[in-house]
């Protein structure tokens, strides 16, 4: 038991640096993973409980490691959802705003846990300015933010609109 | 070799043996238990991506289809004394819609499709959304091209469509239940979907381009 349970440890002890001090066994020869039974067992040098717990904190480090890119991997999806969802709402926006008269100015309001700005403003280096068709350019703006974490996000989406002086 | 030499060069002592099984023990207890609130979250995580990906989807579908819903005129229900009234091929319901766009490329065969969409329920709190397409052809009224349904998302509670727009009589547009066998088109159709955990999709607005010059409107500006 103790022979293959010394087998797996060993494959993590080797990966970790041992101070040159370390006590070798007291046997110069180091048989692993014999197989004979018998006296020839006890000549096995076995681990000492300090390398034991060395073995098993590594261990845990390298585990903790996998398990952060893990949890990594899980927030950017989460992250990836809400960019989702705030390129939905900006759209549904940006969609009321081809309605009816031209009204220039800013609007923010909140969309659950969304913010969102709206802005209309006359772009006059768009249109020249002609009497006898009077049109003229508007930008229409909308920003979406919104807190990931400590960070501040955002999805911008802007079009230009025709409509009366 | 003697039988104190032997003790010091091979193995641990029952004492030792037993710390090292017990740390063991703590650390494979961890370990499972991380295992398992991983996989745990893996697949809360997958579902709640795939469902957000299809709801992406359906409002893409939406907007393509519904920003480019022809006005097609159809002989309307309604007796009248003048004759028949004409209404359009645009029949909007709280629950319903069906209107007729352009044909999904998925269909290859081009032209205009008949598209509904609508909730079908499964219970009080499941249900979901389906699409159906046919193809449109004004001489037969398209009752005799096949229908195709299609369940576009699952797990859905409540599905809700209204309208904007100025219906006869009222002076400044505003959002509607239902839109129903009137001769012109919405200016905006809004789908507001509550999903079977209660969760609420951002509302999907969609403008109809071929709407009604929303200039044309009394009033003045008042938006949704």
């Amino acid at each position: 038991m103790r022979g293959c349970f010394g087998a797996w440890i060993s494959v993590i002890a080797r990966a970790a640096p041992l101070p040159s001090h370390y006590p070798l066994p007291p046997q110069g020869r180091v048989e692993r993973g014999n197989l004979e039974l018998g006296p020839v067992r006890s000549r096995v040098a076995g681990f000492t409980l300090a390398e034991m717990l060395v073995a098993f904190t590594v261990a845990v480090l390298l585990l903790g490691a996998v398990y952060r890119v893990f949890s990594a991997g899980l927030r950017a999806e989460g992250s990836a959802e809400a960019y989702a969802k705030a390129v939905l709402i900006a759209q549904s926006s940006l969609d009321t705003l081809w309605l009816g008269p031209v009204a220039e100015g800013d609007v923010s309001d909140s969309v659950g846990a969304y913010a969102r700005h709206v802005s209309v403003k006359r772009r006059s280096d768009l249109v020249r300015d002609d009497q006898r068709r009077p049109l003229a350019a508007y930008e229409m703006g909308v920003d979406v933010l919104w807190r990931d974490g400590v960070r501040q996000r955002q999805v911008s989406l802007s079009a230009i609109r025709l409509g009366p002086p | 070799m003697s039988a104190g030499r032997l003790r010091s060069a091979a193995g641990f002592t029952l004492l030792e043996l037993l710390i090292g099984i017990a740390v063991l023990g703590l650390l494979m207890g961890m370990l499972f238990g991380g295992l398992r609130l991983a996989s745990h979250q893996v697949e809360w995580r997958t579902a709640r991506l795939d469902r957000g990906s299809r709801v992406t989807l359906v409002q893409a579908f939406m907007r393509r289809s519904l920003a480019d819903a022809r006005p097609l005129e159809i002989e309307g229900s309604r007796p009248s004394i003048a004759g028949p009234t004409v209404a359009l091929a645009f029949d909007g319901t709280a629950e319903e819609l069906e209107f007729v766009g352009p044909a999904p490329e998925s269909a290859e065969s081009g032209g205009l499709e008949l598209i509904g969409l609508g909730l079908v329920r499964r219970g009080a709190a499941a249900g979901a959304l389906s699409l159906r397409v046919r193809a449109y052809d004004t001489g037969a009224g398209g009752a005799t091209a096949p229908l195709r349904e299609t369940l576009v998302l699952e797990g859905v509670r409540q599905a809700q469509f209204a309208y904007f727009g100025v219906i006869a009589g009222e002076t400044a547009p505003r959002w509607h239940e239902s839109w129903r066998e009137l001769p012109y088109l919405p200016a905006l159709v809004r789908l507001t979907l509550t999903l079977s955990g209660g969760e609420r999709v951002p509302d999907l607005v969609v403008a109809l381009r071929l709407s009604q010059d929303p200039s044309l409107w009394h009033g003045g500006p008042e938006r949704p």
